[in-house]
């Protein structure tokens, strides 16, 4: 379906649009009384990917896994507590500061649930309107002009686009929402799960509508999914997130042929229409471990050492990496 | 924290000498009272003095009175106790088994007429249904004392103004939680297991609604502290209440402090009391809290 | 909503039961009376005339329609008194409300807004407001501050506001964590766009019912402080203010304290009413959506 699938891909520098370095990140935790510590909750660690101009990057993994957290630090809206997120090579500005918020006109995000990502008193115009109405690009006039036209271009119905959203389709939504993303013309659109809320006949539609823009805006895409099949439509990279860590990246096609990392094995085997068997299934609650690889206690291929220490990302053929000391490939 | 506050406001609200010793007091006067209360010294010092008294329970002396805060404040929390028993009660035996019984006869006219009897329960003030029943106790009938705690004749009146009013929250909250209760699954199975009514409804749902009930004593106490504070001052009963709004009118700052602390501190550790017994009661926080 | 004010009236009267819509009425009058008592009754609330003290109420006294709810101890006109009364105590109550709303919503939107200590702070600011009966504490601030006007309506305020900070904070949290308000914040709106132009539209709905509500245990709490003599001072007058003085003059003049008190009544009474009403018929017909969800 993507043209670029079988070309190879520079995942590096001069290349890649937005970077994220050695990224940590974790979240305070309630205090829960008066004299209780607060704790802090990790939720990456060490996470290093890039998006290369004009690619797109399939995120994957469980939920719980970080991806959403990883997308809100590319897109600026939190700042990592160590690490860099990096825009074309410069340092992303403090949230909410002048420079970021004209960076805000540059990327752009597509929500998971169209239902909450609307405000529920304005019409479907007034809000694809607004991004330009808030930047003060056009006045409210010629905005209202231009969201008729982006809306136009998601084949948003035109006879609804004075209906507030409570009468509309879950579809019908997302269109709007992806209007409303698109019309500044964004470089860079992270879509966080955005048909996860979809009947699985809209989604096809939606995921092409998606890539047809990303073609006609020559933008980059970052598209964070659980479901590996409608990533491997849309993306031409894939980083899989396990428990806050990177432990795969590559092209595509390249994984979905052949896993290095038991992780993906498991996500492929499990994927609806795949013909792999992947016996070990065992959740275990109490996953995480002091030290060694967090994926040890579900691994098939656990030897000792995973026990002991956690592998490091490292390259396993040209343009993949693994997180694993026995990668499949 | 809330002594810095409660210090900073008494300094707010103007020179405690010239509050005390009144608009005639000459000058020498008040520089002589602040000498005597420390008032000459740095803010500061003022500070950890007043930390020290407040924390060997030296509340200081009404400037109206002459009496230690403290003494005045235990005897008024005797008085008021000795009406807030009786009333606790009285309100208890009258919310419940209203509000079950209006939960059993659901939707019926029983229980409509309940709920309409508790919404005017509440909103028919405290200190107007007290005016009323001195109008027809004392006042047509000329039966009962209108004022003071000396025999047994003058609790009717107060307990009666409270108790009705919080009962008919109670009732309400009472009516709810056995709605509750019979909506349990524990209940629906013992039906379907065919038991006999009054045993589903005294051995299954009525347990669980009055654990469930417990949980609100906190409530119940302050609903029941703050009627007692309207209603010892319509009956004229020298409790808490009636030495609050005493102090509180002629700025009598030393008391006022020692009764709202005081007040708190009991109310804190009751619903800390309360708060044990329900996890004894309900097996479910019990093993939630081991 | 948006139909004609007609259509809504008469879908109104269709759906509310008797109950609710004589509670309507008896506010709509006691409300208009409050605001027209100078034109209303013909005697200035503080003419005395020691002529015609303690006169009782036109159907006990058969004397003529001059005071139709008869005099009290100086002979003032206590139907007069009572409109004057009802005013002061709509008034602070209304200002007391809307003060309290505007705080609790800032505040409510600031916790929601820099999360963190400020979040905390504010939390542990309403669980102190309910750690003690109000009345309590109001009277406290009382003592301290004295019973200047503006102080009585800064209690009501107080007394209201962790209600509206509660439900501000919860409402924009979820707003901004997963919904419409996120998604804003992503495009590069300013904050004070995001709260003003789409937050509080969102959720005056939920605020207006909560004001509602919470009018009642207002009316009441300055009332009751009136009536205990602390709150608003002669020579203004409210309605607890004329209950206060009624209570001297039970044994003589039952009147004097029944009038204000009936009028208590009717308003607390009318609103728990309507309030009970309006919550029921919101569960029914219209159910909150998810981000609108407490």
């Amino acid at each position: 379906m993507n043209k670029n699938l079988n070309e190879p891909a520079a995942l590096s520098p001069p290349w890649s649009l937005m970077e994220a370095r050695d990224i940590n990140h974790g979240y305070r935790r309630r205090r829960r009384g008066m004299w209780a510590r607060a704790g802090l909750k990790n939720v990456l660690s060490h996470v290093s990917l890039a998006v290369g101009q004009g690619l797109t990057l399939g995120l994957v993994g469980e939920s719980g896994s970080g991806k959403s957290t990883l997308a809100r630090l590319m897109l600026g809206m939190e700042r990592p507590l160590s690490g860099k997120v990096l825009y074309k090579g410069n340092p992303m500005p403090r949230p909410f500061s002048g420079p970021w918020k004209k960076l805000r006109s540059k990327m752009q995000m597509v929500f998971q649930d169209p239902y909450a990502a609307l405000d529920k008193r304005m019409t479907i115009l007034e809000q694809a309107a607004e991004p330009l109405l808030i930047h003060g690009l056009a006045d409210k006039k010629t905005a209202l002009e231009l969201a008729r036209e982006s809306l136009a271009k998601v084949s948003f119905p035109a006879h609804c686009l004075e209906r507030k959203p409570g009468s509309l389709s879950g579809g019908q939504l997302q269109r709007a929402v992806i209007a409303r993303a698109v019309i500044l013309k964004p470089e860079f659109l992270i879509c966080d799960e955005p048909v996860a809320s979809l009947d699985v006949s809209i989604q096809a539609q939606v995921l092409i509508l998606l890539s047809q823009l990303k073609a006609d805006l020559n933008m980059s895409m970052v598209f964070v999914s659980h479901d590996l099949n409608v990533v491997s439509h849309i993306s031409d990279h894939l980083a899989v997130l396990h428990r806050g860590r990177l432990v795969e990246s590559g092209p595509v096609k390249q994984i979905f042929d052949r896993p290095a990392h038991p992780y993906t094995e498991l996500l492929l085997s499990c994927a609806p229409g795949s013909k792999k068997t992947f016996v070990q299934a065992s959740f275990s609650r109490d996953e995480a471990q002091a030290s060694g690889c967090a994926f040890y206690r579900r691994c098939p291929r656990r030897q000792s050492e995973c026990r002991d220490m956690a592998p490091p990302l490292s390259a396993v053929a040209p343009a993949r990496q693994a997180a694993c000391f026995f990668p499949l490939v | 924290m809330l002594t810095g506050c409660v210090f900073i406001a008494l300094r707010l609200t103007g020179d405690p000498a010239a509050l005390i010793l009144g608009p005639e007091a000459d000058a020498e006067a008040l520089a002589g009272f602040r000498v005597s209360r420390g008032l000459d010294k740095p803010l500061y010092q003022q500070y950890f003095r007043y930390i020290k008294d407040l924390a060997v329970l030296d509340f200081g002396v009404s400037y109206v009175t002459g009496i230690p805060a403290r003494e005045a404040f235990v005897e008024a929390l005797g008085k008021t106790m000795k009406l807030m028993l009786p009333t606790a009660m009285v309100t208890l035996l009258l919310g419940i088994p209203l509000g079950v019984w209006a939960a059993l006869k659901r939707g019926r006219a029983m229980d409509r007429g309940l709920m309409f009897f508790s919404v005017l329960g509440f909103a028919v003030p405290n200190f107007f249904f007290g005016l009323l029943l001195i109008l027809f106790f004392t006042v047509f009938l000329g039966w009962l004392p209108s004022y003071g705690d000396a025999d047994g004749w003058h609790y009717i009146m107060p307990v009666l103004t409270i108790a009705t009013s919080e009962a008919a929250i109670f009732s309400r909250m009472a009516r709810g939680a056995m709605l509750d209760s019979l909506n349990m699954p524990c209940v629906k199975a013992a039906r379907t297991r065919g038991l006999p009514n009054w045993r589903i409804i005294w051995l299954h749902a009525l347990p669980n609604a009055l654990i469930s009930l417990l949980t609100m004593a906190g409530f119940f106490l302050g609903a029941l502290t703050a009627g007692a504070v309207i209603t010892e001052n319509i009956f004229s009963w020298p409790g808490t209440g009636r030495l609050l709004v005493i102090s509180v009118a002629n700025r009598d700052i030393p008391t006022v402090q020692m009764v709202v602390l005081g007040i708190g501190a009991s109310l804190i550790t009751a619903n800390l009391a309360m708060d044990l017994l329900s996890l004894l009661a309900n097996p479910r926080l019990r093993d939630a809290a081991r | 909503m948006s139909d004609k004010p007609m259509t809504f009236i008469r879908r109104f009267l269709a759906a509310a039961p008797a109950s609710v819509v004589a509670s309507v009425a008896i506010l709509a009058v006691l409300a208009i009376s409050a605001v027209l008592a100078g034109q209303i009754c013909g005697h200035a609330p503080e003419a005395v005339n020691l002529m015609n003290r303690l006169k009782p109420p036109v159907p006990f006294s058969g004397s003529a329609f001059n005071h139709l709810l008869g005099t009290d101890e100086l002979g003032r006109d206590i139907l007069s008194r009572l409109l004057h009364g009802m005013r002061i105590s709509f008034l602070i109550a209304l200002a007391g409300t809307v003060a309290g709303a505007s705080i609790g919503l800032g505040l409510g939107f600031m916790a929601a807004h820099f999360r963190g200590l400020v979040d905390d702070m504010v939390l542990t600011a309403i669980d102190f407001n309910a750690a003690l009966p109000f009345i309590i504490m109001a009277l406290a601030m009382l003592a301290f501050f004295g019973s200047q006007i503006y102080i009585i309506i800064a209690i009501m305020a107080v007394y209201g506001w962790d209600r509206y900070a509660r439900l501000a904070r919860n409402l924009s949290l979820s707003a901004l964590t997963e919904g419409y308000a996120g998604a804003l914040l992503a495009l590069g709106a300013s904050p004070g766009r995001i709260y003003i132009r789409h937050i509080l539209p969102n959720i005056a709905g939920v605020l207006i019912v909560n004001m509602t509500l919470n009018f009642p245990g207002t009316i009441l709490l300055e009332t009751s402080l009136s009536f205990l003599g602390v709150g608003v001072q002669p020579p203004l007058t409210s309605l607890g203010v004329l209950l206060g003085f009624g209570r001297d003059y039970l044994t003589t003049a039952w009147w004097i304290a029944v009038a204000p008190g009936t009028v208590i009544v009717m308003v607390t009474l009318s609103i728990t009413v309507l309030g009970d009403f309006i919550i029921g018929s919101l569960d029914g017909t219209y159910s909150f959506s998810k981000s609108d969800r407490l």
